[in-house]
């Protein structure tokens, strides 16, 4: 058998590349590799690194923008849901509002209400009084009572086209023809520089209890009877007075007055003439 | 012309501030009395033209809305008005201090007219009530809100009334 000068060549390149590989996978050439390897894994390395450090130093910039330019956005983002947050608690808070003035109306059917809103209070410190955004053009009239979900507010005292201003029941000059439950006493309500509120002109001899509901008796012709305007806290009895005085809870919180209803079919009968002294009377 | 107009626009806010703000800002039973500072405030500065008008008219716009009667307020911004306009021909240059002391004094003032009349009207009011929850109060709080308005009013006539160059 005789083979070519070029087949031989072959043969024997083919007998080396398999010994290669056959100490290769004997593992018998690994220290060969990694010796021959091992400066190019290290400059490969010193390489990459390089070129991340420059990629990254030359992208920082960029990302940084980009980052703060998404932090506006959802700090934005934020500002808009913390605003909407806020509208729709406020408006949770008026549905609440106005279901309790509707829950005030359905118990009291005998009355006609228009709902206000509260704009605004007296500038004077001394007095307690409240503007609310109607007014006459809304039908209503000085004297008519004021109302809200808890109770007794007051009255309106003046009016103009489209405002009104209405005395609280807390306000020094104001009194209340009021009786109690289930004393059935028939008192005043005053109210006081401090905003607190007491009975007065009430007889020696009347039971009067801490706890007793302090309500509109309907005398006097200013507010219709019924309505609830405090609860009594404490009573207090002297024997030298003419009369015993008892301090009043309002069931109003008239720091937090929103939405009022005024009654706008009562109304109010002035007796004003029927307490001047007649002709001729010393 | 221009400038009489922001005045009258600022008095207007300056109360409707008054009513819907700060009268619901309570220091025990006492309140702020922004148009009292305003009015202080533009009668202190050198620059805006003293005129008892704008004391006028910010007695019935607080009028208006109050359930004292309009001349009350009238009267009591009247002689504030007078008292600081006296201290700005007194003086060389007014100065914080004097608006300060236009402030105090116009305060109790104010306060204090209103509760002569209501006693005189027969309102059952506590001296010592009135000076310890109302009177006392209102006049911390208003020496509370001084410098800020003073520094609004200061921006405002710097905008309307531009002191003029001295060669």
């Amino acid at each position: 058998m005789k083979f070519s000068p070029r087949t031989l060549r072959a043969l024997v390149i083919a007998l080396v590349v398999m010994g290669l590989l056959a100490l290769s996978l004997g593992g018998y050439l690994t220290p060969l590799t990694r010796l021959s390897t091992q400066p190019m894994i290290a400059v490969q390395t010193w390489l990459a690194r390089s070129y991340q450090g420059i990629r990254d130093y030359l992208n920082a910039p960029k990302d940084v923008t980009a980052l703060r330019a998404e932090n506006q956005q959802l700090k934005a983002e934020v500002s808009r849901l913390q605003t909407e947050i806020v509208t729709l608690q406020q408006q949770l808070a008026e549905a609440e509002l106005l279901s309790a003035l509707l829950d005030f109306a359905r118990a009291h059917p005998q009355n006609e209400y228009k709902a206000a809103q509260v704009i605004g209070r007296d500038p004077s410190p001394f007095m307690h009084y409240i503007i609310i955004n109607r007014g006459s053009d809304d039908g209503l009239r000085v004297g008519m009572p004021v109302v809200s979900a808890e109770g007794l507010v007051g009255r309106i005292d003046a009016v103009l086209p489209n405002a009104a201003r209405v005395q609280l029941i807390t306000d020094p000059n104001s009194a209340v023809d009021v009786r109690t439950q289930p004393s059935n006493t028939n008192a005043v309500l005053v109210g006081s520089l401090t905003g607190e509120l007491s009975l007065d002109m009430v007889p020696l001899e009347a039971q009067l209890h801490t706890g007793d509901l302090v309500l509109t008796s309907g005398l006097g012709g200013r507010y219709p009877p019924n309505i609830l305007a405090g609860q009594v806290v404490s009573v207090r009895k002297l024997s030298y007075a003419l009369f015993q005085e008892a301090a009043v809870q309002p069931v109003v919180d008239f720091r937090r007055l929103q939405i009022v209803l005024v009654i706008v079919n009562f109304r109010p009968v002035d007796i004003t003439p029927l307490m001047q002294p007649a002709e001729g009377t010393p | 012309m221009m400038a009489s107009l922001s005045g009258l626009v600022v008095l207007a806010l300056a109360t409707a501030l008054q009513s819907a703000v700060f009268s619901q800002i309570r220091l025990l039973q006492g309140a702020a009395d922004i148009v009292l500072l305003t009015l202080a405030a533009w009668y202190m500065h050198e620059e805006t033209p003293a005129s008892w008008v704008w004391a006028g008219l910010a007695g019935l716009m607080v009028g208006t809305l109050s359930a004292l009667p309009w001349w009350l307020f009238v009267m009591a911004y009247g002689v504030v008005a007078g008292f600081a306009m006296m201290l700005r021909r007194r003086l060389w240059r007014t100065s914080i201090f004097s608006y300060l002391t236009v402030v105090l004094l116009g305060s109790l003032w104010v306060q204090g007219v209103t509760f002569a009349y209501l006693r005189l009207r027969g309102t059952p009011l506590d001296v010592r009530s009135a000076l310890n929850l109302v009177m006392f109060p209102s006049l911390l709080l208003n020496l509370l809100f001084a410098l800020p308005v003073y520094s609004l009013m200061d921006e405002w006539t710097a905008w309307f009334f531009p002191e003029e160059d001295v060669p």
